[in-house]
């Protein structure tokens, strides 16, 4: 990997309101502006589709051609084209399409994956919850549950995106690696971090185009973790899970 | 040059609130308070001990801080003009309010006539919030409810990306109102819609640290494409106006 991996990139269209640079070849040459070269994309009508088959389709032909963007398919239990699927990463909406981590059709659908190593990417939240349209409350999904379900695969790893950092200290388990966009606080986090989660399973991400990726990036340059955690951070625990170097 | 308009000085906070500033170029700061030192009614003696510090803090790290004098307007009038008179004495140079007394009531009305007499600006949080607001806290259609009545005081209603889009309409026509860019998460797009509503004359960089990062913050203004001509404003000019 050259530069920065970004785990959380969105591209589409937010329903709640036009987020700008929001198609990815525009967002790409964002990232790129700020040392990101690739990353996890998934798609902003996921999260509300009706059908997130079509939705699918349409990320995987905005990706293709996109070196180093690994689309991110949306699944989700009722929709048995889960078992169809392919690729590195698959998006979870546990709140936003309304199942239990724990349902049987759910550990049955994480097995699947598994099985094929994706990697399950939980999204936490997509946005701050007292921002939200009043008409579509949408709660956070609980960390200590996406704790709990790491554990019961612990070979395998699990991300996380869009924690806040007094979630962090829930995170325990080995194998699921959480996203820095949502930290703030980052000097502070560093101690926290490094006490639960540790730069060897945080990841960077960006949640762009939801937030400036400029500001993202910064958190890498003056936080307290030395040199050779923010390449960890920064690319190096990414390659792991992905190509397992 | 860049001012922050929005900081706390926190005791408790184990954060270097200056060495950080200074890392990010920030070459000045206001000191609003531990405003959330004890619960939203603090007693008399509680607003003056949280000012109390400010005056202190302000006087340690002198050329690098201003400060605003918090008050909890539920309190008696005669307590809030003494307790304004005297931190103004002091040298602080506004007024700041949280979530004590929702600022559209007319409790108000007796705070901003000081402020009136004296020419200084009132701070004031201020956030739509879906989920998880406070009993008395403000919202952008009680900062306006507050302006209309008062449009011989500055307000600087708080936390851009807290109110929002319809946060900027509701102030888009009140030119005593400015807005401050300080907390949240960094969103993408509230700034440049600010920006095109009301002019960067009416928007101030803040960061709302230590419970936030100035880096973090400070490229939520930095990264919104504005010229350089806004950027000043924004950064630095407007702030140091309001303050004079």
């Amino acid at each position: 990997m050259n530069g920065i991996f970004d785990v959380n990139i969105s591209c589409g269209r937010w329903p709640f309101r036009r987020l700008p640079d929001s198609e990815l070849p525009e967002l790409a040459a964002v990232l790129k502006n700020f040392g990101i070269h690739g990353g996890i994309v998934r798609s902003l009508e996921a999260p509300f589709s009706m059908n997130i088959n079509e939705e699918n389709e349409i990320l995987l032909k905005r990706c293709d051609g996109m070196e180093n963007f690994i689309p991110a398919v949306a699944v989700r239990p009722e929709f048995g084209l889960w078992r169809e699927v392919s690729g590195k990463v698959a998006a979870l909406y546990p709140s936003y399409h309304q199942y239990s981590l724990f349902a049987p059709e759910t550990l049955e659908m994480i097995s699947g994956l598994l099985a094929k190593d994706i990697v399950p990417l939980i999204v936490i939240r997509e946005e701050d919850e007292r921002g939200q349209n009043p008409l579509c409350k949408v709660a956070a999904v609980p960390a200590d549950e996406i704790n709990e379900l790491a554990k019961m695969f612990p070979e395998k790893p699990f991300i996380a995106v869009n924690a806040y950092a007094w979630e962090y200290s829930k995170f325990t388990a080995e194998n699921l690696y959480v996203d820095i966009a949502f930290a703030e606080a980052f000097p502070a986090l560093a101690g926290a971090a490094a006490e639960t989660v540790g730069p060897g399973r945080l990841v960077f991400g960006s949640h762009a185009p939801f937030f400036c990726v400029g500001a993202e990036v910064s958190k890498l340059s003056y936080s307290k973790f030395s040199k050779e955690d923010v390449k960890n951070i920064s690319y190096k625990n990414m390659e792991r899970i992905l190509y397992g170097k | 040059m860049i001012y922050d308009i929005h900081t706390h000085n926190i005791a408790s906070s184990n954060r270097d609130l200056f060495g950080e500033a200074e890392k990010h170029g920030i070459s000045r700061v206001l000191l609003l308070g531990d405003v959330s030192r004890h619960s939203e009614a603090q007693s008399a003696e509680q607003v003056r001990e949280i000012n109390d510090d400010t005056i202190a803090d302000v006087k340690k790290y002198c050329g690098m801080a201003d400060g605003f004098c918090y008050i909890n307007p539920a309190l008696p009038a005669g307590f809030i003009r003494e307790e304004v008179a005297r931190c103004f004495a002091a040298g602080l140079k506004g007024v700041k309010l949280e979530i004590s007394l929702c600022c559209s009531n007319p409790k108000l009305d007796d705070l901003m006539a000081v402020l009136k007499e004296y020419d200084r600006p009132l701070l004031h949080h201020c956030w739509f919030k879906t989920v998880g607001k406070y009993g008395e806290e403000s919202d952008p259609s009680d900062v306006a409810i507050l302006a209309k009545r008062h449009p011989d005081v500055k307000i600087v209603m708080a936390h851009l990306c807290g109110c929002g889009y319809r946060g900027v309409e509701y102030i888009a026509d009140l030119p005593n109102v400015y807005v401050d860019t300080s907390g949240g998460q960094p969103e993408n797009g509230f700034l440049q819609y600010a920006v095109k509503r009301i002019g960067a004359g009416r928007l101030l960089y803040g960061s709302d640290a230590p419970c936030r990062d100035f880096g973090c913050q400070l490229h939520k203004i930095l990264d919104a494409g504005l010229n350089s001509a806004d950027l000043e404003k924004i950064l630095y000019t407007n702030a140091v106006e309001l303050l004079k």
